[in-house]
């Protein structure tokens, strides 16, 4: 109960300190438009494979009718010379292709069912939208099921399974605004810088409490200690994960930012950033007198890991000081596992940085408690 | 009555100062201990230690029979404190800022409601519990300062100069409720630098001085202590600086200083010669207006004690 009590202290505050709400929240998400809708063309130029010459296979289940004549109709209008639209027989090799970027594309028409499946590679996402958006609204046409199914470029297993269902398959709706990469890219990354100046409420927290004369004042009340520092865990995750929600729902709904087919996987990274952020915060303000110090070293350490973790712009081309320094950047950890989770189903990273921030937090609590113990300051009067 | 608080050669150095030098002193129960000292005397050091925010040095000290050291927590759901400094959230309601504190003695549901609003109603804030402190007066701050530690009904209230920096009205509010409160039952430690306070509701006195307990009593063990004199103040209709020398020829005066038409005597203790005084008047044609037996100040008995003033 002391516990919860010191939780809804701490988010109570927090909500209703309106403008810090608001910036955390628009914040972000205006950045993510804004850098979003400016380096649109720029993220993954390498791999895109040039408009004018795609391949495309298909099989056809069923008699071929309608929509298989339909399609191809399509194809010889929309197709320029040098590309190819060929059926295909084995379906795992197709989609073999696909990953190793030999084919654009690879269309599977079920007559029986009135269902299209669209398989393309995520990486060259961009260079098949004008096919993409063909297809569509062929299928809201003919009324027809449309489906798209990512296959990713690394992993091994998963979609040459037989059954191409669930979550490899992602039913995409006739929505216009949906932007591919540097949306979805800055979307993440957003998400995680501005949990990254939520540490700021910790820590601004702790110390204006501490020289308020509260800390001493909750330290003569009942409450033990253990009680007081999970409250304030508590507290503190609890009112991140508010406004990165919000950041989080608003991004997808708006923006139709990617947090993937399992959405669940990126959340908890954010939620492990959320939390190392909160121990980090916790114990830079047991140390920090004044706010404004503590305001200042704050802002250094984000604007130097938001630059190593590709905030402002993506990392690939700054060199080898980026090279080493984005070890050193949680938003390079959060980014880079959940990039590679969602796109190419890859959970080596999430793996590492589960452990990185883990051990940390632990580490920054441990010693926050240790000086929560020690502590016996007249601190008032 | 028993002793809720005993305090034993208690001794506090911070780097290069020492707060609090050797105090021994008992509270007992439903007394109002008035802990009286001049800035930087060791006063909030002792009741910091007290509350559990200090570590003492040396010392002995047994709360309601209980080793502080020891029982702390146990101790200190007994304990109300009231910081000298104001401490409540600017940005939570009165009413959360009590119900905050209350919970954290353990007190929940309708409980804490119910006793949050009561220790509101008692410092006459019930019609601002919904607001924010930040918009409150001094004097309403000082007041929800203190409802803050009274909410879950302690035994034993602490309060570190609750009055400090406030208009004399809130002043007088406070003081009063500080009554009601262990007229309630709740025993109070109450310091401050104001005699006035601690003479208007101390039952009992402890002086302290660069960290020492100099003297501890109550009001007339105290003015007994330091004087075997009395003050008698005769105020009169007409001047009477004619009659100050005649005057003084009265046995068991010692001192004569007049002003006008006001009087002031000082008299030996044991010589009761107010019956002589009034005679004189009667005899000279000087009209009595009132005539006060003036008590002596705690200023005079710190004064005499410490050979300096309590307000510097
Ligand atoms: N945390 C501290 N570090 C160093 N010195 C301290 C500390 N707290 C108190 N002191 C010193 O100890 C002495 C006693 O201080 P204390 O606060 O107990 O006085 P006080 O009687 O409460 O005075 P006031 O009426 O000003 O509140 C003072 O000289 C003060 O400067
Ligand atoms: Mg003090």
């Amino acid at each position: 109960m002391k516990t919860l009590s010191i939780a809804k202290k701490i988010i109570f505050r927090s909500l209703r300190d309106v403008n810090t709400m608001l910036i955390m929240c628009a914040m972000p998400l205006v950045l993510i438009f804004v850098l979003g809708l400016a380096f649109d063309t720029q993220i993954g130029t390498d791999t895109r494979i040039d408009l004018d010459e795609m391949h495309i296979t298909y099989s056809v289940v069923g008699e071929p009718g309608q929509i298989s004549e339909g399609i191809e109709g399509m194809m010889d209008e929309l197709l320029t010379e040098g590309s190819t639209y060929v059926e295909a027989e084995d379906k795992e090799e197709q989609i073999e292709k696909l990953r190793t970027t030999e084919i654009t594309a690879y269309v599977e028409i079920d007559e029986n069912t009135s269902t299209i499946v669209y398989y393309k590679n995520n990486k060259v996402n961009t260079s098949s939208s004008i096919l993409e958006t063909a297809l569509r609204s062929f299928a809201a046409r003919y009324n027809t099921i449309y489906e798209i199914a990512k296959v990713n470029p690394m992993a091994l297993q998963g979609i040459v399974s037989d059954d191409v269902s669930g979550n490899y398959i992602e039913e995409i709706g006739l929505d216009e605004k949906y932007q591919p990469s540097a949306m979805d890219y800055y979307g993440v990354v957003m998400a995680a810088l501005f949990v990254l100046y939520g540490f700021m409420t910790p820590l601004d927290e702790e110390i204006t409490d501490k020289s308020a004369g509260m800390t001493a004042r909750i330290a003569t009340t009942a409450i033990k200690p253990t009680e007081l520092f999970t409250g304030k865990v508590l507290g503190y995750v609890t009112v991140s994960s508010i406004r990165t929600g919000i950041v989080i729902l608003i991004s997808r709904i708006a923006y139709g930012v990617n947090w993937g087919d399992k959405p669940i996987y990126p959340l908890l990274v954010i939620l492990a950033l959320i939390v190392i952020m909160t121990s980090l915060g916790m114990l830079l303000g047991e140390f920090f007198k004044s706010v404004g110090a503590a305001a200042a070293a704050s802002h250094m350490f984000i604007a130097v890991t938001a630059f190593f973790g590709g905030a402002y712009m993506a990392l690939e081309d700054l060199g080898p000081i980026a090279e080493v320094g984005k070890y050193f950047s949680v938003i390079w950890w959060v980014n880079s596992s959940i990039t590679a989770q969602i796109y190419s189903n890859d959970y080596s990273n999430m793996i590492k940085t589960f452990i990185i921030f883990g051990s940390l937090s632990i580490l920054f609590f441990g010693i926050s408690v240790l000086i929560m113990r020690r502590r016996r300051v007249n601190i008032y009067g | 009555m028993s002793n809720i608080v005993e305090i034993k050669n208690l001794e506090k150095s911070f780097k290069n100062v020492t707060a609090v030098d050797g105090i021994s002193l008992n509270i007992k129960e439903k007394e109002i201990f008035g802990l009286l000292g001049p800035n930087g005397a060791g006063k909030s050091t002792t009741i910091n230690i007290l509350c559990g925010l200090l570590r003492m040095d040396k010392g002995d000290v047994k709360c309601f029979g209980k080793e502080l050291n020891k029982k702390l927590r146990e101790i200190k759901k007994d304990i109300g404190v009231v910081p000298q400094n104001i401490a409540v959230y600017e940005d939570l309601k009165a009413r959360e800022n009590v119900e905050f504190f209350a919970s954290l003695y353990g007190l929940k549901g309708k409980e804490l409601k119910e006793k949050s609003m009561e220790a509101l109603e008692f410092v006459g804030l019930t019609e601002k519990s919904e607001e924010m402190p930040k918009n409150f007066s001094g004097g309403m701050k000082r007041r929800l300062n203190i409802a803050c530690a009274i909410a879950h009904k302690p035994k034993l209230i602490i309060m570190d100069e609750p009055t400090v920096g406030i208009d004399p009205q809130s002043r007088n509010h406070i003081l009063e409720s500080v009554k009601k409160l262990n007229s309630m039952g709740s025993t109070i430690i109450y310091t401050t630098h104001y005699m006035e306070e601690v003479e208007a509701i101390c039952t009992r006195i402890g002086i302290i001085d660069h960290g020492k307990l100099i003297a501890s009593g109550t009001y007339e063990e105290l003015q007994n202590l330091v004087s075997d004199r009395k003050t008698i103040v005769i105020e009169s209709d007409i001047g009477i600086d004619a009659n100050e020398a005649e005057m003084k020829k009265i046995k068991g005066i010692t001192k004569i200083f007049s002003d006008e038409n006001v009087i002031s005597i000082e008299t030996n203790k044991e010589s009761d010669c107010i019956g002589d005084i009034t005679a004189f008047c009667r005899e000279n044609d000087i009209p009595i207006r009132s005539i006060n037996m003036g008590n002596i100040s705690l200023e005079t008995v710190f004064l005499s004690l410490t050979g300096r003033s309590l307000r510097d």
